[in-house]
């Protein structure tokens, strides 16, 4: 992608060094008054030449720059490169730095210092390790005197921002629970017979009915034909909610990998409910809260995965208030809740709580605490987490999940009775 | 460390000006002044710019002894080699983090320009100034420098925004 063209902002200020030649030249001075002797004068004068010569050379520019990003949407763990193209009718001698907001640079550098006749160009390529919006850009470009006593700032091109979406897991499969349904064919079990996989009852034969449909057994029984009717399976509508509040409990490291890991489930849960069929909405709490009313497709994958690549930890309302005023707006009765939470917040187990007899409720929950790490705040979490879980275990389907290890089998089954579940890795209770 | 033999070169020279400056120098400034050339090879190394200011800062007493003791052309002389020699050992330091496409030959050049230019007018201004030294008042002349040392950074300012 190219960034347009546009105007660059200028600003000219003295550096710390010309100040120091400055402070220096006035100490001198100082010094020869207090001894009353003109000889340390001497020494001054060489450093006002010096500044005065260095202005002759000032350099006469009218800089442009142009960048070209290979992509602005990446997946975590992407690597993007980056052409900055600058130019100058005059022969100028140029610093450039070009603004990396975050992740590393490899091969080549975003800063470089040009002898300018024409134009050059400055590559390098950024390794984006984890999700977010990193932007690139603006250029920061320094013309300056030979000793650098004055500098010119100019501030080239608009910053482009490039969208790193979270890495997706394997979380095919994931079997719905919900008992309200549309009217598209999917993967949930309707309360209808039609066309499925599980057996739903026996009826007499109508005319059309296709023959390898017909139970003989239950034919000879009855004396007449009998077909096998079967469940259909529909769609249906999932709100996902993604918890990144009440993180500061944890280092910032901590925090932003128990986010990303979240934001990486709920990615995958995405992905596979809108392809199979399904209307997804997303709820977020986070330093920013966004919630996306439930739909179809592409284009509301798209939203979801740019909502979550923004996701940052933080708190700026709290999501019990959120979830109990949005979810009836957003959701119908009966239909999936998948919450993404730790579960350090006991309003928020609380609001789930409450929701768990209206909707079909799965809680995934990653464990932010690591094993090996041992803190007695930690230990005193944990212990509240677990209680929080065996509460929430009684109503819906509660999963302790370890970020890293893949999503577990239990989460894919649906319908199954509210119960604990615990993968490998998870604290046991 | 890039560029080694640039970098050798400008702590050589800076020796062999504490060498000079320091000849009929008290010990400890003559100490100082030796020892100015371990932060200024360190910070041409690293490109750590304040090591840099540590080692003029140490270079400094012995060029006000020497203006004190010794005539004023070789002080203002001394001064410009140890101005010279730090700006060239910053234009170093500086391309340590940050690859350089001829951006340096053509300061270095640009800087030489400086220094010799510097060089030729002090010592003229120097040898002019002698005769009037005796009868001018250190204060009328402080004062002087001092404007004169603004009006040369505000002149180059202005030439700088023209431009």
């Amino acid at each position: 992608m190219r960034s347009p063209q546009s105007r660059c902002r200028k600003a000219t200020r003295v550096t710390a060094k010309g100040n120091l030649y400055l402070t220096l030249a006035l100490a001198l001075l100082l010094l020869a008054t207090a001894l009353e002797n003109l000889r340390p004068l001497a020494l001054t004068v060489p450093l006002a030449l010096m500044a005065g010569f260095s202005g002759l050379f000032h350099p006469k520019a009218s800089l442009k720059v142009e960048r070209e990003v290979e992509k602005t949407r990446a997946v975590a763990g992407d690597r993007v490169k980056v052409k900055l193209r600058v130019s100058s009718r005059e022969p100028v001698l140029v610093e450039v730095h070009d603004r990396v907001h975050w992740g590393s640079v490899e091969k080549g550098g975003n800063e470089s210092l040009l002898w300018l006749q024409g134009s050059e160009e400055v590559s390098y390529e950024v390794h984006l390790q984890r999700r977010g919006v990193c932007e690139l850009g603006p250029a920061r470009l320094v013309l300056s005197d030979p000793l650098r006593l004055w500098e010119e700032e100019w501030v080239c091109g608009e910053p482009v921002e490039v969208y790193v979406l979270p890495k997706l897991l394997a979380a095919r499969g994931l079997g719905l629970g919900a008992s309200y349904t549309g009217v598209w064919p999917g993967e949930v079990l309707s309360k209808r017979s039609g066309k499925g996989y599980e057996f739903y009852g026996v009826r007499e034969y109508a005319p059309g009915d296709e023959l390898r449909r017909v139970n003989w057994r239950a034919s000879a029984r009855h004396g007449k034909l009998m077909v096998n009717e079967r469940v259909e399976e529909r769609v249906t509508d999932a709100l996902i909610v993604v918890d990144a509040g009440l993180l500061g409990l944890l280092d910032a490291r901590e925090a932003e990998e128990l986010v990303d890991a979240e934001a990486s489930l709920a990615a995958s849960l995405a992905l596979h409910l809108l392809r199979s069929g399904n209307r997804v909405g997303l709820v977020l709490r986070g330093r920013e809260s966004l919630w996306l009313r439930p739909a179809f497709g592409k284009r509301q994958l798209e939203a979801i995965l740019y909502a979550l690549a923004r996701l940052e930890p933080g708190e700026p309302a709290p999501l019990d208030y959120a979830l109990n005023m949005l979810t009836p707006y957003l959701l119908k009765p009966n239909a999936e809740f998948i919450a993404i939470t730790p579960l350090l917040d006991a309003y928020v187990a609380e609001s789930i709580f409450q929701l768990a007899p209206k909707y079909s409720v799965l809680v995934v929950s990653p464990n932010p605490f690591h094993p090996q790490r041992e803190r007695t705040a930690h230990r005193i979490l944990e212990v509240e987490r677990n209680n929080l879980f065996v509460k929430l275990g009684k109503v819906c389907r509660v999963v302790d999940w370890s970020p890293g290890s893949p999503l577990p089998r239990a989460a894919r089954r649906a319908g199954r009775p509210a119960r604990l579940l615990r993968t490998p890795g998870g604290v046991q209770a | 460390m890039k560029r080694v033999l640039p970098s050798a070169l400008v702590a050589a020279s800076w020796l062999a000006l504490s060498a000079a400056v320091s000849y009929n120098a008290p010990a400890p400034v003559a100490l100082a002044s030796t020892l100015s050339a371990i932060p200024l090879l360190a910070g041409t190394a690293m490109g750590s710019r304040p090591l840099l200011a540590l080692a003029f800062a140490a270079q400094l007493p012995a060029l006000v002894v020497t203006s004190l003791e010794s005539n004023p052309l070789w002080a203002a002389s001394a001064m410009l080699v140890a101005l010279y020699l730090t700006e060239l050992a910053d234009l170093l330091a500086r391309t340590v983090k940050t690859p350089d496409r001829g951006y340096v030959k053509e300061t270095a050049k640009r800087i030489t320009a400086v220094a010799a230019l510097s060089l030729a007018v002090s010592a003229g201004a120097t040898i002019a100034s002698e005769p009037l030294a005796p009868t001018l008042d250190p204060r009328i002349a402080a004062a002087l420098l001092l404007a004169l040392a603004f009006l040369a950074t505000y002149w180059a300012k202005g030439g700088r925004e023209r431009g």
